[in-house]
């Protein structure tokens, strides 16, 4: 199993995947159903938006383990054109996707942690952990 | 969460067993908790599965299929739905901030004009069309007997209106005992309008002076209606106004101070357009209204009785439909 | 009570635009007077005259339209004049002191 696959994320094709690849890890380590759809969800957001702001990035999922905790972890990286007002990014009602729940916010709330550096001009790099419930 | 889970599976498979009108009561009023719960919808649909598959009933592959795609499609759901949450409290907090701001606003305004120091009977009432009132009264002693009465309207309403409301009333606490004639402090409230408010605000104003030493009344006016006068004597009504622009839009304006010396029942009736306007008419809105009233009323009323009388009058022309904010105060002479 | 609807139609010629204002003018319709006369107050030389033949009702938010474009005509030097003002709305401009600042035709 390839634990640390990075995927160029170039067309729409490769959100697919990007998809495909955290869903298999998830599965693999015991994600539930529900969760595998939100983890999937997630990767599809942050790969959607290298796809249309920045053109070109990659989307990077890897397992992390802390104590007997086991989770996944998605890393979005881009050299696009960066995010002037990320605190505005993560405020609901300001996303791209125009109020339909989606976009940075959406994410935020699909994964147990979330971190994003940005800035405009200087690409963007988003990263999430989800952590396995017993 | 888990009771909600036991719950849910309860009815459910009750329904399952007997379908009947009762459960599905049952689970609309079990929904609202799963709402107020924030139970987003993906985990409701596996629980559902999951009951399912646990209680024997099995689930075609195609079924089963089918529902990993629906589970896909309503984690979109539970997010716009999330979303939607976290604007209506955001949504509540403001609304609460602006029932704080008009809280605040409503103590900015006098409660009573009747002091010791004056031989004045006033009456006023004002009404604001919406929440915050753009609309301003108030009163300030100058000096050791003398008392300066304003009425005012900044014009743009809601927040900024209040905001400048505010800085008006401060800076007349300041001018207590201060003994500026009426125009020279419609020369100072105008610089102090333009330097801080909103270009896009403007203000309208009528400040009278009255001395209860010589009965005598000085007044100027800040591009304000007319104050209507009333004699008591000849019962005559006279217009009271001077030139002057509207605070706020120019630096170099002069302003006019004019006076008349009061006799016992004269008075004097400040007020805002909105009493005055007649929307449906072409004729340009004068304080005929205002005069009606007066000569309908019993003027051996207190000033107050006949300031209802007034502005009654007033929203009966009107059929009710209150589009401006009202203000009306009469100033008498005992 | 009728509301008008509110129009503003722009005629455009050498050395002056016309500017027509019918309806209501009032907190809901003033938006749409301020896009479109105050950028020509800021920033054409040319003389601007304003019709209010059909303006049937005018507010303070509307007056403050007019405020808002003397101010910016003040700034480039520019002329203003209202033209064939109704009775009942030359009466707001003279109480507010605006008839002062502003020529009325």
């Amino acid at each position: 199993m390839d634990n640390n696959p990075s995927i160029h994320v170039y067309n729409e094709w490769d959100i697919v995947v990007a998809r495909q690849s955290g869903r298999d890890l998830a599965k693999s380590l015991g994600f539930g159903e529900v969760d595998q759809a939100r983890i999937t969800t997630a990767i599809s957001e942050l790969a959607r938006n290298i796809y249309l702001y920045a053109k070109q990035g990659e989307i990077e999922v890897s397992p992390v383990y802390e104590g007997d905790k086991v989770g996944i972890k998605i890393i979005s990286r881009d050299n696009g054109p960066g995010i002037k007002d990320v605190m505005k990014a993560l405020e609901d009602g300001y996303s791209t996707s125009g109020g339909l729940g989606a976009g940075l916010p959406g994410v935020k709330r699909l994964m147990d942690e979330f971190s994003i550096e940005s800035s405009e001009g200087k690409g963007t790099l988003v990263t999430a952990v989800k952590w396995k419930l017993f | 969460m888990k009771q909600v889970k036991e719950y849910y599976k309860k009815i459910m498979l009750h329904y399952l067993r007997n379908p009947g009108e009762h459960q599905l009561y049952a689970g609309q009023q079990l929904s609202k908790s799963l709402i107020e719960k924030d139970i987003p919808p993906e985990d409701i649909l596996a629980l559902h599965i999951n009951i399912m598959k646990e209680n024997g009933y099995i689930l075609p592959r195609e079924w089963e299929r089918s529902f990993q795609f629906l589970m896909e499609i309503m984690v979109s759901f539970g997010m716009a739905y999330q979303e939607r949450q976290s604007l209506r409290l955001k949504k509540k907090q403001l609304e609460s901030e602006i029932n704080v701001a008009i809280s605040m606003q409503k103590k900015l305004y006098p409660h009573t004009f009747e002091h010791g120091f004056h031989d004045l009977e006033v009456g006023f009432i004002s009404t604001p069309a919406r929440e915050m009132s753009g609309d301003f009264y108030y009163y300030t002693k100058h000096g050791k007997n003398k008392l300066g009465i304003l009425v005012a309207d900044i014009a743009g309403k809601g927040i900024p209106a209040a905001l400048c409301m505010s800085m008006i009333k401060y800076a007349m606490d300041t001018l207590e005992n201060d003994v500026k004639p009426a125009n020279m402090i419609l020369d100072y409230l105008n610089r102090l309008v333009l330097k801080n408010a909103d270009p896009s605000l403007f203000v309208t104003m009528f400040y009278t002076i009255y001395d209860p030493l010589t009965s005598i009344l000085t007044y100027s006016s800040a591009g304000h209606e007319p104050a209507l006068y009333y004699q008591a004597k000849s019962k005559k009504f006279q217009d009271l106004n001077t030139k002057g622009l509207i605070l706020g839009v120019d630096a170099n304006v002069k302003y006019e101070e004019k006076a008349i010396q009061l006799e016992s029942g004269d008075f004097i009736v400040l007020y805002t357009d909105g009493v005055t306007e007649r929307k449906d008419s072409d004729e340009p809105d004068d304080n005929s209204i205002l005069r009606e009233a007066i000569s309908s009323a019993d003027l051996s009323l207190p000033a107050q009785e006949i300031v209802n009388h007034m502005y009654q009058h007033a929203i009966d022309e009107k059929n009710y439909q209150l589009d401006d904010d009202h203000t009306i105060v009469m100033i008498r002479k005992k | 009570m009728n509301q008008l609807p509110f129009l503003v139609e722009t005629e455009e010629k050498e050395k002056e635009i016309c500017v027509y204002i019918h309806g209501d003018l009032d907190l809901a319709s003033a938006p749409r007077l301020r896009e479109t006369l105050l950028p020509l107050a800021e920033k054409d030389s040319r003389t601007l005259k304003v019709n209010l033949k059909n303006l049937h009702y005018m507010d303070s938010t509307g007056l403050g339209v007019f405020v808002a474009a003397l101010k910016l005509r003040k700034i480039i030097n520019g002329e203003m004049f209202l033209e064939e003002v109704p009775k009942k709305i030359q009466r707001i401009f003279q109480i507010s002191g605006v008839d002062q600042y502003i020529t009325i035709a």
